[in-house]
């Protein structure tokens, strides 16, 4: 039995969503996708995920806003959010600001999958 | 009624005047109405080698060509007609030599009492210098023109790099993912020789992520907008951390990857990313050059004044040749094996960049057929090394939160010797001392504010650290002062003999270097407090003292050292001696006349660079001595207290 653990991927590039919700289906998870920091917060609210994957360079509403009001909202701000980034060494900015790991781009699935089963198994 | 003449003041006046007309380096005159001198100064005769009285009553027809003498009449027509002076008036004219000389002219109408134009007088005067000083200012200012232009260009380059890299990074990952999807089944099966060909593609997408980040990283360090960030870092922790990186592929290979760390914990002020990528370079470097069974070696090396880290293989070598340009950007080694030959070659002078921006060194020995020995040192941190890792995340974290801290070492140099010494038992000695830092401390503790603590203290080496938050370099050396005092006096008050207290002033980063970080996370001032009996033992002194070295086989080498303490020496050779070899040296002391004898280690290596046409290289070697006779160790001391 077990129910699929759930996960939001916020990531505006469509490929890259395609890339990791088959990574992530194939070990068993289930895969919400929105593609811009607004969607993101309406799916976080209405579908309330186990884990979000962030992008940082979102349109609109950048991955810090995100953040900061995910951890406004008592419904959702328990959620632990794994932030994508391009640019390495702004580690300590993301624990400051309430994500749980970050994962610097390029990276490889298998980095990413072992880093979701640490947080939600 | 008519007033009385005075001819003594007349006399008087008259003299002056023509003092001031025959001494003043500007050419004078007085012309008439037709053009004809009338008076002349020394300095407008002396133009034409002659006389003044000799240049009376002759015209500018006389004494210049006729063109010339055209034009100057011209100008004198023009003042005569109109009564309107012509000041400063700027010509040029070429010597026969073809330099370029300028004169300035002046002429001003001179008047009658009636108001007529009678004569007019004329003042010359070589500005030449004058105007090369305004072309030398326009120069300039076409120059800090071109300046900020490039300045512009080169941040515009530096955007556009980040923003494309980025930009290039994103497909990249994409790439890499779903050829993983299909590498790793999850499309569908594949077969062998699609696996075989998609391993070759994430290879190759490998290489280009590894380009792409050293490229972005040599132009951030180029444009200087290039950051360190600081933050104190357990030394062995970084580098036994590197091996994680590379345990699988050194696997893969064969080859041995070894680390040997010091036992004793040293802390740097470093930026742990950079140092950690500039050993990962080093140590990537080296599983390249190695063939499988061999070894690569780190090892870790506490100087006196510096840590060394060592990346040792026993791999294939680097050519003489290829030594001297090793760091250089873009530099491929001719040897590397083609399967190895990854990267645009800017992995070491990468290393050696962000190294040399922490105020250490790189250099490299190499032998063909052996192996290869590369080393790196970083600037140590004077505080008692063994930080506890809560203290070392306080110091951190209050760094990050940009306030300014200020850590004050007291240390009682060779305090095991001196405790012999000291009458005072240990115990109470060191509970004194921590009663007198604890009244000075408060004496400068504001209320409301952090305040400042001792932190740390090692009774066993005395040594003592105080935290100071918030603290400016100025608030920090008052404090050290007042410390110092204090505990001076309580010495003297305790008759503890032939007691020195010195301030050592260590500040991270350099000052150098905060002049090129412009946005730094927070400041440390470092003080550090010598107590002790002997004096001079870190503190280095320029110094010229010649020294022989003892090389193997009778040979014998004449240097001159630059720098000499109790520890060791610093010297320039042509000669490129081998890190950690022990030599022996024989000095005489310039100001004792007596010789005296040492073995020294090789401790570290600097490479002077010299854009010279000298094909000759210069190396700044350290040395640490590592055993001399007492009765030489006396002189030594002897010598520097007297320096």
């Amino acid at each position: 039995m077990g129910e699929k653990k759930r996960i939001l991927i916020v990531e505006d590039e469509k490929d890259m969503v395609y890339a990791v919700k088959l990574q992530l289906e194939a070990n068993g998870y289930e895969v919400i996708a929105a593609y811009d920091g607004n969607e993101g917060l309406e799916k976080a609210k209405g579908e309330k995920p186990d884990l979000i994957i962030l992008d940082i360079m979102l349109p609109q509403k950048d991955g810090y806003t995100f953040l900061l009001e995910l951890k406004k909202d008592k419904a959702i701000k328990s959620i632990p959010v794994v932030v994508l980034t391009a640019k390495p060494g702004m580690k300590d900015m993301f624990k400051l600001e309430g994500a749980k790991d970050y994962i610097t781009k390029p990276f490889e699935s298998m980095h990413l999958l072992s880093k979701i089963k640490e947080i939600i198994g | 009624m008519k007033k009385r003449i005075n001819y003594k003041e007349i006399a008087y006046k008259y003299k002056l005047l023509t003092y001031l007309m025959d001494h003043i380096p500007d050419v004078i005159y007085f012309k008439d109405r037709k053009g004809k001198l009338v008076l002349v100064n020394q300095a407008h005769a002396k133009g034409f080698g002659r006389k003044p009285r000799d240049i009376v009553g002759k015209t500018d027809f006389d004494l210049f060509p006729r063109k010339k003498a055209q034009k100057m009449a011209r100008d004198d027509r023009y003042v005569f007609k109109t009564g309107k002076p012509i000041i400063d008036k700027i010509e040029k004219a070429t010597s026969p030599t073809g330099i370029d000389n300028y004169v300035s002219t002046t002429k001003i109408p001179k008047y009658d009492n009636k108001g007529k134009v009678i004569g007019l007088i004329g003042i010359t005067r070589d500005v030449t210098k004058r105007m090369q000083f305004g072309r030398l200012k326009e120069k300039n200012a076409r120059i800090m023109k071109k300046l900020a232009m490039l300045e512009e260009m080169n941040k515009m380059k530096s955007e556009f790099i980040s923003a494309v890299s980025h930009e290039i990074r994103t497909p990249l990952s994409i790439i890499q993912q779903l050829v993983t999807l299909i590498f790793n089944e999850i499309t569908g099966p594949i077969n062998d020789k699609q696996k075989e060909t998609l391993q070759r593609t994430q290879d190759n997408i490998e290489r280009l992520r590894k380009i792409i980040d050293e490229l972005l990283d040599i132009s951030i360090i180029e444009s200087g907008s290039f950051k360190l960030h600081y933050s104190l870092v357990n030394l062995n922790d970084l580098i036994a951390n590197s091996s994680d990186f590379f345990k699988e592929s050194a696997k893969d290979k064969g080859i041995n990857l070894d680390y040997y760390l010091p036992e004793k914990q040293v802390n740097l002020f470093i930026d742990a990313d950079r140092i950690n990528q500039a050993l990962l370079n080093l140590i990537d470097n080296a599983i390249k050059f190695v063939e499988q069974g061999g070894k690569v070696k780190v090892e870790v090396k506490i100087l006196e004044t510096k840590v060394r880290v060592g990346v040792i293989d026993t791999g294939i070598g680097i050519s003489r040749s290829d030594l001297a340009q090793l760091f250089n950007k873009f530099v491929q080694v001719s040897k590397i094996p083609s399967a190895e030959r990854k990267g645009v070659g800017l992995g070491l002078s990468l290393a050696k960049e962000l190294v040399e921006r922490h105020g250490g060194e790189v250099w490299v020995e190499s032998k063909l057929g052996v192996g290869s020995k590369f080393y790196f040192t970083l600037p140590r941190f004077y505080v008692p090394d063994v930080l506890d890792d809560r203290l070392r995340d306080t110091i951190n974290n209050l760094l990050k939160k940009g306030i300014s801290l200020c850590i004050i070492s007291l240390v009682i140099v060779n305090y095991r010797e001196a405790k012999k010494r000291i009458k005072i038992g240990p115990e109470k000695f060191s509970a004194d001392l921590e009663l007198i830092m604890n009244n000075t401390l408060g004496k400068v503790a504001r209320p409301g504010r952090e305040e400042p603590q001792i932190v740390l203290t090692d009774i066993q080496n005395g040594e003592y650290t105080i935290i100071f938050p918030g603290a400016t370099e100025k608030k920090a050396t008052k404090l050290a002062n007042l410390l110092r005092n204090k505990v001076k006096s309580y010495f003297i008050k305790n008759k503890i003999e032939d007691v020195f207290v010195t301030l050592g002033i260590l500040s991270y980063p350099h000052e150098k270097e905060l002049r090129k970080i412009k946005h730094f996370p927070g400041r440390i001032h470092i003080k550090k407090i010598f107590i002790g009996l002997e004096k001079r033992r870190f503190k280095r002194i320029l110094y010229k003292a010649d020294i022989k070295f003892l090389l193997a086989k009778d040979k014998t080498e004449q240097m001159q050292a630059v720098d000499l303490s109790r520890g060791g020496l610093c010297f320039v050779s042509k000669r490129l001696l081998k890190t950690d070899s022990e030599v022996e040296i024989s000095m005489e002391l310039p100001k004792s006349k007596k010789t005296i004898h040492a073995t020294a280690r090789v401790a570290w290596i600097k490479r002077m660079e010299r854009a010279t046409k000298e094909a000759v290289n210069k190396y700044q070697i350290g040395l640490e001595f590592v055993s001399m006779k007492d009765k030489d160790r006396k002189l030594l001391s002897k010598e520097l207290k007297s320096g």
